[in-house]
């Protein structure tokens, strides 16, 4: 029933999803005040997983099992789970999803546990549903877990797919480096100063109703919306990430009934 | 495998330690304040039991992939170049020089409000405080009291460890934004800042008045007024009463009582009214103790960051004189400071690593000092500038001055002159250059320590120093030089009459670390091989690095200890030994008169007999 698109794990592909489309999870049902954890070690509280920054952690205090909660509209269909910034991976941490379709009903699994080999950003992607609460049953090795982003909401599947020419995210690094060299002609050796990740997200002839539908909700929320995103979730996984727009979007209107969009983007693989 | 550098930014806000409405905290709230407070001085509600800590906020600059997490920062400064640094310049045997300046440009963005040093009761605000306002907005108005707060600079690489990378020391001085582009910046100086002339007086001024109607030069007693003033003032020391007399003192509550005509100065009548200001004075104290208790005590600058025990080793080792000076008026810490550095022959600094203020008397670099050769100087980098101006063949020191009232930049001031001057240098440089030097801070007796002053400036300055600019990679396992630090430097335009290459001896006087290279200002530390009697002074001092000599004018007077006069002017008799052995020379020049006074005799040597 689900896919797990991570660099590391594809639990399952079921016939029901197209998995060629490009997917993109920006819609986020979390608030503050429906997240809550188990355990939470100071100033780091479970509500830092309801901003977008990844510099904001909730760091749990416990190794036990437990459990991360995020109350959400019932009444809003939801299809994806993001994670980023985690130590699921080095942590050897066992992942499980579960659901509460009502409230004060019973907790029900949603996605079986799972392990991931490393700390890249998580998309979990099954399928559409409504539900009061989404969970998170953490059960941890001998590492407290600690998560910085989460998304829980209603993907955007792309209707066509990236063109040729794209550079994955994941390639996409901007590195400066500064090298020495002494006035008796030695190499003094080189120091990186920054890496970055950024890319384009080209896609060509949407169709202009599907644009407006689907896609101008996103492109309102303009330079620095953050999102989940696969680019070849069949094929390339691991090319999944967290990513945020660096430029405001602008579609193109090419022709009736036709529109070109390429987002400028950043990111972490990570 | 390239190094990746990072750099962060500590920042020590203050905080209250206290929770709003919990005694002690008398804050309420609907009472107080409609809001909690934020647990700051600004927020506060009852301040009179605001209870404050600090807490350290780290930013770091956004590298992007490598930044490592597990060094907690905030990464919302840009990029390297959004940290600026104008490194300060020493100025070597002539004042404090220019300050450091740290600036570091942030950017604005939304933040939880959830850690130390942010909104303790985020949670109980009703708002998600990460979408409303934004991180430095809240800031600004929780914390605008920064001035004087430490910051730190660390630079380091990924794989290091926080507390293995090098952190730099400054004091906020200044923060300006948010801006409408989303900036917000601090300012930052080296701690000397605190000695700057709108800051720092030495000595503090006082409010006291003469009550007393008329003070006949023969009375012994005086008040003060208004009623109470007297606790501004000591229990013992010195005043000058309306800027025309010093007058020793003893004070019980707001009545002195006061022996008349004090250090040079007359007795005289005054009124009612007339100020009294306490006296600052320094007598026969070594150089290095007078300027630690200017800077700490009158510039307020935390002792902590003063090796007072450093300061002594070095000043005994070559430096070894006592200096007395009265100051009157309240007076510009860094005015002293100066006054001191150029005379005695000093550079002080700030050393931002080791979180230390530097005192170091000039003298030769060591022949075993670092090597900075063409191998590791940047391509291209190296420039050379003369200084021609900073040429000295003559020098007249004068000294003694006749009373802390007397103008400071007059010669008639002062008993006391020596010219100094060194003919062979006139002659090679076709004219004399003359500089003159009025010291409040060599008394009488003090001829060896005036001729000092000049044989530091003339061999220093006989030929002048040149300037070096020039830049280093920050190489793995390389040379890393330091602020302050002599090295010696090579390079093939630097070469002797027949063309071999020499090391030229450097003091760095400017360092700018970035986040690449040091980029480096250093001045040719030089000092000529006078032949010390060229200089035209009959006592001749010793060059700057060579064991001080004891060699001591008489002046005119009654009743003269040797022994006496010289504990006026060294401090190391008490302590010498068998092997300390230094010949000691009084002069009595011609024209000057040693007299018996109340059947003592004129003259006694005293004891001079070392401790065992």
């Amino acid at each position: 029933m689900a896919l797990i698109l991570s660099p590391s794990l594809v639990l399952s592909a079921a016939a029901d999803y197209d998995l060629t489309a490009p997917v993109l999870g920006w819609e986020n049902d979390i608030t503050v005040a429906g997240t809550s954890a188990d355990s939470s070690v100071d100033f780091y509280p479970a509500t830092n997983l309801a901003n977008p920054a990844t510099n904001l952690l909730w760091k749990s205090a416990s190794t036990d099992v437990q459990y991360v909660t995020f109350a959400i509209n019932e009444e809003e269909p939801i299809d994806y789970l993001g994670i980023a910034r985690h130590n699921l991976g080095s942590g050897g941490i066992i992942v499980e999803v579960e659901v509460q379709l009502f409230d004060s009903g019973e907790w029900s699994s949603l996605i079986d546990g799972f392990v991931v080999a490393n700390d890249a950003p998580i998309l979990v992607r099954f399928l559409e549903t409504t539900a009061n609460a989404v969970r998170l049953k953490l059960t941890p090795l001998a590492t407290p877990p600690e998560i910085a982003v989460a998304h829980v909401g209603h993907m955007m599947v792309m209707p066509v797919g990236i063109p040729f020419g794209h550079t994955p995210l994941i390639d996409g690094r901007s590195t400066r480096i500064t090298t020495g060299n002494s006035e008796a002609g030695d190499y003094l050796g080189s120091i990186m100063l920054s890496q970055k990740l950024n890319t384009q997200l080209a896609f060509q002839y949407l169709r202009d109703d599907w644009y407006r539908a689907n896609m101008r909700p996103f492109v309102k929320q303009g330079r620095g919306a953050t999102f989940f995103y696969s680019g070849f979730p069949d094929s390339h996984p691991e090319e999944a990430g967290y990513a945020w727009l660096t430029s405001d979007p602008r579609p193109t209107f090419i022709e009736a009934g036709w529109v070109n969009i390429t987002f400028e983007i950043g990111g972490i693989v990570e | 495998m390239i190094r990746q550098r990072v750099q962060y930014v500590e920042v020590d806000v203050p905080v209250c330690t206290l929770v709003y409405g919990v005694a002690p905290c008398m804050a309420e709230l609907g009472v107080t304040g409609a809001v909690k407070c934020t647990n700051t001085r600004r927020t506060c509600q009852a301040i009179e039991s605001y209870t404050e800590t600090t807490t350290t906020l780290r930013f770091a600059v956004d590298v992007g992939d490598f930044l490592p997490r597990s060094i907690p920062a905030i990464p919302n400064i840009e990029s390297h170049d959004n940290i600026s640094f104008t490194a300060g310049e020493i100025s070597l045997g002539q004042t404090l020089g220019t300050r450091s300046s740290l600036k570091v440009t942030f950017r604005d963005h939304r933040h939880s409000d959830v850690g130390p040093g942010y909104d303790p009761y985020s949670t109980e605000r009703g708002y998600d405080p990460y979408r409303q306002g934004s991180h430095w907005g809240k800031f600004r108005a929780r914390q605008p009291y920064l001035q004087g707060r430490p910051i730190r600079w660390i630079q380091g690489f990924a794989d290091q460890a926080l507390a293995d990378m090098d952190t730099r020391h400054f004091f906020i001085e200044s923060f300006d934004g948010p801006s409408l582009d989303g900036r917000y910046s601090l300012t930052a100086k080296d701690i000397l800042k605190f000695l700057d002339d709108d800051r720092a007086l030495a000595p503090r001024p006082n409010n006291g008045e003469l009550a007393t109607v008329m003070l006949a030069p023969s009375d012994v007693s005086a008040t003060l007024q208004p009623a109470g003033i007297g606790a501004e003032y000591a229990a013992v020391g010195y005043v000058t009463i309306g800027g025309a007399e010093s007058v020793a003192f003893t004070r019980s509550g707001d009545t002195l009582t006061i022996v008349r005509a004090r250090l040079g100065t007359d007795a005289a009548e005054h009124e009612q009214g007339d100020r009294i200001q306490t006296l600052l004075r320094y007598d026969q104290e070594k150089v290095s103790d007078v300027l630690y208790d200017l800077m700490t005590v009158y510039g307020a600058i935390d002792p902590a960051y003063i090796n007072l025990d450093d300061w002594h080793d070095e000043d005994d080792a070559y430096i070894g004189r006592l200096y007395t000076g009265n100051i009157a008026e309240p007076t510009a810490v860094r005015k002293l400071v100066n006054e001191l550095i150029h005379e005695v022959g000093l550079a002080i600094w700030w050393d931002d690593l080791a979180q230390k203020i530097r005192f170091q008397a000039l003298r030769k670099i060591l022949t075993t000092a670092g090597r900075l050769t063409p191998s590791n100087v940047d391509e291209g980098s190296l420039t050379i500038r003369e200084q021609p101006t900073k040429r000295l063949s003559e020098m007249m020191v004068n000294y003694a001055l006749r009373s802390p009232l007397h103008p400071l930049n007059e010669f008639t001031s002062y008993r006391e002159s020596r010219f100094l001057r060194s003919g062979q240098a006139a002659e090679d440089y076709g004219t004399p250059a003359f500089k003159e030097v009025f010291s409040r801070w060599i008394a009488r007796f003090q001829t060896n320590t005036a001729s000092r002053v000049g044989a530091i400036q003339i061999g220093r300055f006989r030929n002048p120093p040149r300037k070096f600019s020039f830049s280093m990679f920050r190489q793995e396992g390389g040379l890393v030089v330091e602020q302050g630090g002599g090295y010696l430097l090579s390079g093939w335009p630097m070469q002797d009459e027949t063309g071999v290459k020499v090391d030229v001896p450097i003091q760095i006087t400017r360092l700018n670390p970035l986040p690449d290279r040091f980029q480096i200002e250093a001045e040719e530390m030089t000092f000529a091989d006078l032949d010390l009697g060229d200089i035209g002074d009959p006592d001749p001092p010793p060059p700057p690095d060579s064991p001080v000599e004891r060699i001591i004018t008489l002046g005119d007077g009654p009743n003269v200890d040797l022994r006496a006069v010289y504990d006026s002017i060294y401090s190391d008799f008490g302590t010498a030994s068998e092997d300390d052995k230094l010949p000691i020379t009084f002069i009595l020049p011609s024209g000057r008169t040693i007299r018996s006074v109340t059947g003592g005799p004129a003259l006694t040597v005293s004891s001079f007999q070392p401790v065992s």
